[in-house]
């Protein structure tokens, strides 16, 4: 792979520094939430990283109520798709939201939870999440 | 009429369920004997000539060389045997090899099938098994399970066609009415829409009657050529159009929400291959993991308009008797989803229903059946069409 291209490892990396970087295909412009080095729409190996303000809109939402293992303790939580300004969209948790609020188009911005100590095992990636723009406490 | 890929001669299933005490080889071999009691012509140690076996993962008995375990399990050692993985549509998968290897000229006889053993750990443990099939970095690891990729499909639904939680819950309780007339069925009874609108939720808008089930069972097809197939059987059911297609393994990396793109290609590949149209669908079984799986399966197989899947299941056009009974066998909801087994035993049910010998569940005058199985959240989707050889 070649130097400085998309990588999962890299983009966590960039998170643990409270940056989040998306992904766009040089070739059809496509955008993408998830590190790749081949895009799946056009096939283009021209692929480049792209910052994000890390500001976007709801796309769509659930309320997840029996949650996965690590997760148990923060039931019922919001999780969302989030498109962000540059394009692309990731799916995350969102926070400080009453769930009557949520709709299409919600705006959001990124935030990053606290590193958790977990005996150096794989993986050891940073969690953000996404929270309304203008309802922060 | 286009010409057959393969020809079915014998299908099995083993009773879905809670099996206690009974294992994944062990659910196979009921399978798998159903399938040899059916099909008295042929001598299974001498005719199959190869076994490809469905399973999704091997957390759930800390198994894995399971090609070897079922080919030991069914005395068929002496011929080759490998395990097909692509998450809820292992088996498809698996007979989609099976049709290659016997089209092929290969093999004469292949045996496919399908099996998972999923009730013996904990509910969590099984959920934690099944979400390997999403995304790690982007899915798995930011909290999300298989009702919430799923329930997030039917907000987006619902946000963009006006589709209703009442909707969805109409096919929970079309698939548990058909599921209580078949005796194999994991949950053979019948629910209210109020049972199912009142039941616990999972992950808003999908609540437990929403959901399919964790179960234990095994299914399996025997196959051949076409102009073999009179050896073994008077009603071979040929198939007539197999088609594979992926997506995005991340679900939010796909450009639309509401309708799953592997799908509809694979059902545009299938019906070209079978020279048919959607409406020349007799029966179907399709993948309702959820019940917005089973109304997006409406639209990606083009039994209805995008958006309209929800009118379809109120007008009652999917239930037993209606223009495309869907899931006469009760599907993934009522029947269960053992989740490897599940694409194979579709294949058995449109193979009983195009006999005639799907008893009280029975879709009258099927001629022409379609299976739809999808892996994950939809980055793998298997399609099959079957008719009546006869």
């Amino acid at each position: 792979m070649e130097e400085g291209a998309p990588s999962i490892e890299e983009f966590y990396r960039r998170c643990s520094d409270k940056a989040l970087y998306l992904t766009r295909c040089n070739e059809c412009r496509s955008m993408y939430g998830a590190p790749r080095t081949i895009c799946p729409r056009c096939g283009s190996k021209n692929l480049a990283w792209i910052p994000s303000k890390g500001l976007g809109e709801l796309v769509t939402w659930t309320i997840i109520h029996v949650a996965p293992p690590g997760f148990e303790g923060m039931t019922p939580y919001v999780m969302g798709i989030v498109e962000l300004e540059e394009g692309g969209r990731i799916l995350s948790i969102i926070e400080h939201v009453e769930p009557e609020k949520l709709r299409v188009g919600l705006k959001l911005k990124i935030n990053y939870y606290e590193p958790r100590e977990n005996g150096g095992e794989w993986p050891q990636w940073p969690r953000y999440y996404f929270e309304p723009l203008e309802e922060k406490q | 009429m286009a010409e057959p890929l393969a020809t079915i001669v014998s299908t099995g299933m083993s009773r879905f369920g809670k099996r206690e005490g009974l294992y994944a080889r062990e659910l196979f071999r009921e399978a798998a004997e159903e399938a040899f009691e059916a099909c008295p012509n042929l001598d299974p140690r001498k005719d199959i000539k190869a076994l490809f076996i469905g399973q999704m993962s091997d957390l759930f008995e800390h198994q894995s060389h399971v090609g070897a375990m079922i080919s030991d399990w069914l005395g068929l050692n002496g011929v080759p045997a490998l395990r097909t993985e692509a998450a809820c549509a292992s088996s498809g998968a698996a007979l989609r090899l099976g049709i290659m290897a016997v089209k092929s000229r290969l093999y004469d006889v292949v045996l496919v099938g399908g099996v998972e053993k999923m009730t013996h750990i904990s509910t969590p443990k099984a959920v934690e098994a099944l979400a390997t099939a999403a995304d790690y970095p982007m899915e798995q690891w930011n909290g999300v399970t298989f009702p919430g990729l799923y329930a997030l499909m039917a907000t987006a639904h619902m946000s963009r066609y006006g589709t209703t939680e009442e909707q969805l819950g109409r096919i929970a309780v079309k698939n548990h009415r058909n599921g209580a007339r078949n005796p194999k069925a994991h949950l053979k009874r019948e629910v209210t829409l109020e049972e199912v609108l009142n039941s616990r939720m999972i992950a808003w808008p999908l609540k437990l009657y929403d959901c399919s089930l964790i179960s234990d069972g095994a299914s399996c097809a025997i196959l051949t050529r076409p102009e073999l197939a009179g050896k073994y059987t008077d009603t071979p059911i040929h198939i007539v159009a197999s088609a594979q297609c992926h997506d995005t393994l991340n679900l939010a990396d796909r450009e639309e929400l509401t309708t799953l793109k592997a799908a509809r290609k694979a059902a545009l590949q299938a019906y070209e291959m079978a020279d048919m149209k959607p409406r020349d669908v007799d029966v179907a079984e399709v993948h309702d993991c959820f019940t917005i799986a089973e109304l997006i399966a409406y639209e990606d197989l083009g039994f209805c308009k995008p958006g309209r899947g929800g009118e379809l299941i109120e007008e009652g056009v999917t239930e037993i008797g209606g223009d495309i009974p869907v899931n006469p066998s009760g599907g993934l909801k009522s029947k269960g989803h053992p989740v490897g087994a599940t694409g194979t035993a579709q294949i058995h049910e449109i193979v009983l229903q195009l006999r005639g010998e799907a008893g009280q569940r029975q879709v009258q005058g099927a001629e022409t059946g379609l299976t739809h199985n999808v892996g994950g959240s939809g980055a793998t989707a298997v399609i099959h069409i079957l008719r009546r050889g006869d």
